[in-house]
This record gives structure tokens, sequence and C-alpha cells, in this order.
């Protein structure tokens, strides 16, 4: 299997687009199914990524009822992906607008009823899709996600600390969002494959509540003109908590992908002691698991991140000017989800307690 | 219309930056650089210290629009969501690229709390007819988050909230602070009204709108 990827890469780099083989040959992740009194197992099934081209789906499932109509908590996430993934989000479905799930076709997440909506390529409907064009998540709280996912290890397990737990509720609507790409750093050569376990949190304690937060930058631009820049912000908190886990997310323009603990009352970048996040990669960002910082009471976060302008791998200039609503001509990356004609700016963040509400961030 | 003399460090000889930064409005030609390289681009007297306006971009027109103290700024939907203002900084005595731009958003009613905080790397000016140099476009913007916003103890919406902005350029440095009043200006009423319900200080991420009222903000004069 190595050496079938190593002759594969090979031949992205003399220019070819990689290939989808047969579903599952060669590659096989398993987590085992739980049953209720372990937690809940959701399975996305297998789809095939065409080469050259990448996939968004949204999945949308309710929380079973597994704790006789109690809340159900949570703490351990344990995904498995076929690699080629570029994302798993898993959000709380809330205010709807444009992404409906009713408007899905029926599937099911192993033994749940689900629907799906495939947003297919973003160039297939420049990005206004639905699945692609989430204009709803300011207020989907999020609740998972992971970008890690390799031939030797296509797993993330997430054991959240002691006394810690995700809480859902019975019935609560969760949409899962895969993004799949299918050349150059990020072939599919396996199709499409995505497992996540729930795992019940069963200690005797009531369990402190993680909250969320998810920041996004929408109004970058990485241009031709002006090929390196930096966008900076912070995201309030306000009470004191304990950030556990962390991940950034861009694209290829990415170069380095900071997170600092702010104190709330500095308009300065903070110093270089207050960092607790550092990424460089944007195909297999490292997703910060044992993460145990403080933040102040009335501060937050500071997110940067860092680009520098490349043209694009495999489409154009003229595709990148194309998604640029100011038609600036200039071979602007903007805010969206292709890997290789748009650029994001990203943030997930999992802290405890829980304040008063999740948080959401631009 | 307010205008704010910089409080600046002139750190740099008149003109003669430690190092000139990239060009933003003049295509650097192939040429010897020892021989024929092109002045920086400057807007006004670098020599002078800076001046600094605020203002926001104008969607429709895309047009920078200065803001004067107390006046209103439209907050506006971004694509996936949230409430932002796309507020940026004018100014004279400046290279056409500042090194940096940083707004930050203030609650002084009470007390003097920090909001929000963003920053720019460069920030590429424009000259305009009346020596101003605006941005050269969005991406020289910030996208000063304004809603939904967690234990806000007022409505993020119609009420005077503080920025200060600060620019950074070769070395030196300017500021400046002035008082706006946010506003739900989209003309669709559906997104009016969905800015108008996350704006409000009781709204709770992913909760109903209107949210359920925990009492009259505390009213007051900044």
């Amino acid at each position: 299997m190595r050496a079938y990827c190593i002759l594969a890469l090979g031949l992205f780099a003399c220019g070819e687009e990689p290939t989808t083989t047969e579903p599952d040959a060669g590659f096989q992740w398993e987590l085992e199914d739980l049953d209720d009194s372990q937690g809940f197992s959701l399975r996305v099934p297998q789809f095939e990524v065409p080469a050259g081209l990448e996939s968004q789906n949204c999945y949308f499932v309710r929380v079973p009822d597994i704790n006789n109509g109690g809340p159900v908590y949570v703490d351990r996430v344990l995904t498995a992906m076929n690699p080629g993934s570029h994302h798993m989000n898993v959000f709380r479905v809330r205010t709807v607008s444009g992404l409906r799930p009713e408007d899905g076709e029926p599937t099911a997440l192993g033994a749940y009823p689900s629907t799906v909506l495939y947003g297919g390529d973003f160039n297939d409907t420049m990005g206004m899709h639905p699945c692609w064009n989430s204009a709803n998540w300011a207020d989907w709280p999020l609740v998972a996600n992971s970008q890690h996912a390799t031939e030797d290890n296509p797993y993330t397990d997430w054991q959240l600390p002691d006394t810690v737990a995700i809480k859902l509720d019975p019935g609560e609507m969760l949409m899962v969002q895969t993004h799949y790409v299918n050349r150059g750093d990020q072939p599919t050569l396996y199709g499409g494959k995505v497992g996540i376990n729930f795992y019940k949190y069963v200690e005797p304690a009531a369990p402190q509540e993680l909250g969320t937060l998810f920041a996004t930058q929408q109004e970058i631009r990485i241009c031709q003109s002006t090929p390196t820049v930096r966008y900076s912000g912070t995201c309030p908190i306000n009470d004191p908590v304990t950030v556990i886990a962390a991940n950034g997310h861009f694209h290829k323009r990415g170069r380095q992908f900071d997170v600092s603990t702010w104190d709330g009352a500095s308009i300065t970048h903070p110093p270089a002691s207050a960092m607790f996040y550092s990424s460089d990669s944007w195909s297999h960002p490292e997703m910060a698991l044992d993460l145990s910082i403080p933040t102040a009471q009335g501060g937050g976060v500071w997110w940067d991140c860092s680009y520098e302008w490349t043209p694009p791998s495999y489409l154009t200039c003229d595709e990148v000017n194309a998604k640029d609503p100011l038609q600036q001509g200039d071979c602007c990356y903007t805010f969206g989800g292709n890997t290789d004609t748009g650029e994001h700016c990203n943030l997930f963040l999992y802290y405890y307690p829980k304040t008063a509400t999740d948080q959401f961030c631009n | 219309m307010l205008r704010y003399l910089a409080i600046a460090s002139v750190l740099a000889a008149c003109g003669t930056p430690g190092e000139v930064p990239k060009d933003a409005a003049v295509d650097t030609p192939p040429v010897d650089a020892e021989v024929d390289a092109p002045p920086p681009c400057t807007i006004g007297d670098v020599a002078q210290p800076i001046e600094l306006e605020f203002g926001y971009y104008d969607g429709t027109t895309g047009a920078f629009v200065p803001v004067g103290n107390m006046m209103p700024v439209p907050v506006a939907l971004s694509a996936q969501g949230g409430f932002t203002m796309r507020v940026g900084v004018r100014a004279r005595n400046v290279h056409c690229t500042v090194q940096s731009a940083t707004i930050a958003l203030f609650d002084t009613c009470p007390g003097d709390k920090l909001l929000k905080v963003e920053s720019r790397s460069p920030v590429l000016l424009m000259e305009g007819s009346d020596g101003w140099g605006t941005p050269l476009n969005l991406g020289s913007y910030m996208q000063l988050h304004a809603c939904p916003y967690p234990d806000l103890p007022r409505h993020m919406e119609d009420v005077p909230y503080e920025i200060q902005l600060a620019v950074e350029d070769s070395g030196r440095t300017a500021q400046g602070s002035l008082h706006v009043v946010p506003y739900c200006a989209d003309s669709d009423e559906e997104t009016r009204l969905l800015c108008e319900c996350q704006c409000n200080k009781d709204y709770v991420l992913g909760g109903a709108c209107p949210p359920t009222s925990s009492g009259e903000p505390p009213v007051c004069d900044p």
C-alpha cells in the first residue's frame, strides 16, 4: 500500500491526476459499533470523490435517545476517516436558512436515519450550493471536528478531561459536514468514508459541560500583487475557562496559523509566551488535543492567519478571479471552500466549563 | 469631521525608511534596483505626523465612507453568518503600503471594556484627489465582529461604542479614537430582524429570536 502511495505521489508531481480505486481496495479503518450503554456511532456511507475534484456533503442526523429521555453526555469522540479528508465538522443545527435538512436525500448514518445534501465540487455551483455556502453557521454551535486522516493513522481519538463532557439532547439535530479533496497534496485513493463514535460519559459525578468556539475570518484576500498578508483578530470568551483543544484551518496559501491567549485588555499582539497553538500545515493541521490553557476573566483568544500567495495548483487565476466578489483581476484568493481557488482562516476551539453560550466569532 | 492627528513616534528619517515596502500603487519594473529603483509610494509628506480618519466600507459603491464622532456605522451580514462592521482607516503622510492597522471596539458605558480587536498587515492605501489615502480594496478593511457577542451588557445596536484605531508605518505609529453607533442596516427585512436579534444583549447562540428579555439595558451617556 505504501509503495503504491509513493508511486502515486510521484505521478502527481509529473502532472498526473490521482485516481480513485475501488471502494475499500487496500485500505480499511475499523471502529467498534457502540451499543446504547456505550454511546452512539455514526457511519457516513462510502462515496466516490472523482479525480481532480473536491466533494463536500452535509448530513443531518438526530441525537438518539440512549439515556431514557435525558441528556446524552459524551466524554470521548473517536473519528476515523479515509485519507483525502480535508475536514469533518459536526455542528448543532439551529436557525435554518438555505441549508435545510428536509431538502436532503434520505440516507442513514449507521443505525440512524439521516438526510444528505451533496454539495459536489465547489466549481459546479461556484460555491453557491447550500452545503458549500453555509449561511447559518453564526448560530450553529460547533460540536467536534477532525482534519486528520492518513494511511498510517486515520484516527483522531479525543478523550476529554475527567468530568468534562459534551452535552447533547436526544432528538437534537446535528449536521456532519465532510469535505474531501482528490488531487495533489490530498489524494482520495480509497473513496470518502467517515466514522464517528460518541462515547457516553459514565462517571457518577455530574460532568462539567464543554463549550466550543468557532471563529472565521470571512473577508480575507490574498492577492498576487501583495503576496504576504496576515489577518489577526480576537475572540472573547469572557468568563475564565480552560482551553483543552484547538485546531486551525486554512488552505494552500496558508503558512502559519497561531492562537494565543488574550487578556481582554490589550490591543497589541500577545507576547510569544501566550501562544498555545501553531500550525504550518494546510493539508494535515495538527489538532491539539491535550491542552490545559487557562484564560483570563474578560479575556479570550487572539488568532493569526498568515499567507503567502502562490498560483493555483490545478485551476487557473481566471477561475480564482471569477469568484472574486470585487473582480479585482489580481488572482485574489477570497473566502471560499475550494482549496485551490479559495481560502479560509477558521479556528475550532474547545474549553470548559461552558459559559452562558457557545461562541461564534468573525 | 473629526480628524485624528497622530500621536506619532517618528523613528525614521524623512522619506528614508529602513526598508522600502512593496509599492501598492505602482508596478515595479524589472530594472537594476541600485540605479532605477522607484521612490516609495507615499501619500502626503511622510516627514509629517500621520493623520488618521475612521470610516467604513460601503458595500454598494465600494467606497470608503468617513465617519465622525457619534455617527452611525452599518452592521452587515457575513457570507457564512455573523454580523460585522467593515471598517478601516484613511490616512495622510504615510506610505501607500502601511505596515499594519488595528481597530478595537470598546464598550465604555459603563466602564471601559475591550470587546474586539482586528488587525491587518499590510494595509494598502490609494491616494484620492483630496490627498488622503483610502483602503485599496476590501482586503485592507477590518471585519470587526459585532454580533452575536457573548454576555453583552447592552445591545450592540443603536447605542454608542468606542472605536480605537492605530497604524504602524515604517516605524512610526499613530492612534485615534471616537464613538460610533452600530446599526442593523440590511434592506432585507429578514436579515435585518436577524441582525437585531443577534445584536440583542440577551441573545444566546443558537437560541430563539427574539430572545427572552432579561430587562432593560442600563442607560448610559458615554
